[in-house]
């Protein structure tokens, strides 16, 4: 969970950022979708190198 | 702690308010989709007389339903809606509080026009787009600007009619009167642009037409920024006005015969300093969706640097970074206190206030004769009785979150502010006590408008 910080004249505002059920779900899937796009980059590099 | 300055009634040339806390016009989606009232509603208004307030700046209504910034707020735009609104002050009264209706007209700030305004642009003096959101606009002509003229009279005539104790033009706030007033957006060459005198001449007829329709002896009072800072979020934006145009519509707006000035700032909603406080960029990721499809930079642009974590930092830069050099409570006080030295009538300051040592000095000092206030009532709705038992701040203030803004988009407006509660389950039961109590088919109708 991180924190959100506003700044103003005469203080700071600290507030957290939440994460719903969703965008946790998100969050992994998009990793998930970034790390088979890393690998077939690398795969078809790979594959160019040396083939 | 000395609060009894603020418990002094406020006299205004026709209206006598028992002291010195309006509750600023704020509200949430509480009505039908086509502008009528509910229970709702009335329980909303009727929850801050209850609490203490002097009087209540009602939200939004708008005039005509090209004008309204959201659907489900009631609206002012016929005369069957005037039951409705008989309904709302009566319950008011009940508390001793008076009601103010805020006359309104989003002109181009139309957060979601709703299906009726699917095809049509929103009405201003420019065809420039809406800096924030990219909400698209279409320049009045001067026939179009006759009818606006028409439909505030008409607006101003249903609320004496339903027993309404005075208007408030809604002239801040970047809302259709400032897309008039203000140099950073009003780009016209005719009389209703150009100089100061010409962008004030909207608001000017607006008044005049209102005082012919219902008489010089209904109170009418008129909100105005005492500064634009229309640059405040993209520095390449025109500054718009400075306080000291502002200071002269203040001016004209006396001599015109309003019978108060109520000052804010800011030539758009939200603006980073108003309301002030911080921007939540997870209930943005959340709930901004709801509008992102209304202008042209919402999904594009908007709703990806809200929705990607990595991107927020980028747009809270633009938003926060004027915020520095601004308070939280009071945030144009400092500039309040320039319009209310220009003018005798009573003036009325809006922004962040909450703490009753800071509104007894601004009234001591003459910075206003007294505040409205929106968010830290929504924290407290007893605030008034807070400050009257000697207190300087509620148990559990406002802090200044602002979730209840960006939940307003989509959810029933209240406090969402969870470290103010034992538990998620009590803040959201505090939210839904609106709805209490409510309204079934077959039981009586609050009114006409009433609504199941």
């Amino acid at each position: 969970m991180s924190e959100s910080r506003t700044r103003t004249r005469d203080e700071v505002l600290v507030d957290e950022v939440r994460e719903s059920p969703v965008d946790l779900y998100l969050g992994r899937f998009r990793r998930r979708a970034a790390v088979i796009v890393l690998l077939v980059v690398v795969a078809i590099v790979l594959l160019v190198v040396f083939a | 702690m000395d609060n009894d300055v603020i418990f002094q009634p406020l006299e205004f040339k026709h209206l006598t308010v028992k002291n010195r806390l309006f509750r600023s016009s704020i509200s949430g989606r509480w009505d039908n989709y086509d502008g009528s009232g509910t229970q709702a509603r009335i329980n909303w208004e009727t929850s801050f007389a209850r609490g203490g307030i002097g009087a209540i700046i009602s939200s939004f209504v708008p005039v005509h339903r090209r004008g309204r910034i959201l659907p489900n707020y009631a609206m002012i735009n016929s005369d069957d809606k005037i039951p409705f609104w008989r309904e709302v002050v009566r319950s008011v009264h009940k508390h001793d509080a008076k009601f103010i209706m805020q006359l309104s007209h989003s002109g181009r700030q139309r957060d979601v026009g709703g299906v009726e305004n699917l095809f049509n642009h929103g009405l201003s003096s420019t065809d420039s787009k809406d800096t924030f959101h990219g909400l698209l606009s279409e320049a009045a002509t001067k026939d179009e600007i006759h009818d606006l003229v028409r439909y505030f009279a008409e607006a101003a005539r249903r609320a004496r009619e339903a027993g309404v104790d005075g208007v408030e033009l809604h002239a801040s706030h970047g809302y259709l009167f400032t897309q008039f007033l203000s140099s950073g957006i009003n780009d016209r060459d005719d009389e209703y642009g150009g100089s100061l005198r010409n962008r004030y001449r909207f608001l000017h007829e607006v008044i005049k037409a209102i005082q012919a329709e219902v008489g010089e002896d209904y109170h009418l009072q008129v909100k105005i920024n005492a500064f634009d800072l229309n640059n405040a979020i993209y520095p390449w934006e025109k500054k718009g006005n400075p306080v000291e145009e502002y200071v002269q519509i203040a001016k004209w707006i006396e001599e015109d015969g309003a019978h108060g000035i109520h000052v804010s700032a800011g030539s758009t909603f939200p603006h980073p300093l108003v309301p002030p406080g911080g921007f939540p960029p997870d209930e943005l990721n959340w709930w901004y969706g709801g509008m992102a499809s209304s202008g042209t930079r919402g999904f594009f642009q908007n709703y990806t640097l809200f929705h990607y974590k990595l991107l927020r930092p980028i747009f809270l830069w633009f938003w926060n970074r004027t915020k520095k050099r601004f308070p939280i409570e009071g945030v144009s006080m400092a500039q309040c206190k320039q319009l209310k030295d220009a003018v005798s009538i009573p003036v009325l300051n809006t922004g962040g206030f909450q703490r009753g040592s800071l509104i007894a000095r601004g009234i001591r000092e003459g910075y206003f004769d007294g505040v409205a206030i929106a968010r830290p009532t929504i924290a407290n709705r007893d605030l008034p009785k807070i400050l009257k038992s000697g207190r300087d701040l509620p148990e559990r203030p406002c802090t200044f979150c602002n979730r209840c803004l960006i939940n307003a988009i989509a959810n029933p407006l209240g406090c969402y502010d969870e470290r103010r509660y034992d538990s998620r389950e009590e803040m959201i039961d505090e939210v839904m006590e609106v709805y209490h109590p409510p309204h079934f088919p077959g039981e009586p109708a609050a009114g006409p408008g009433g609504g199941a």
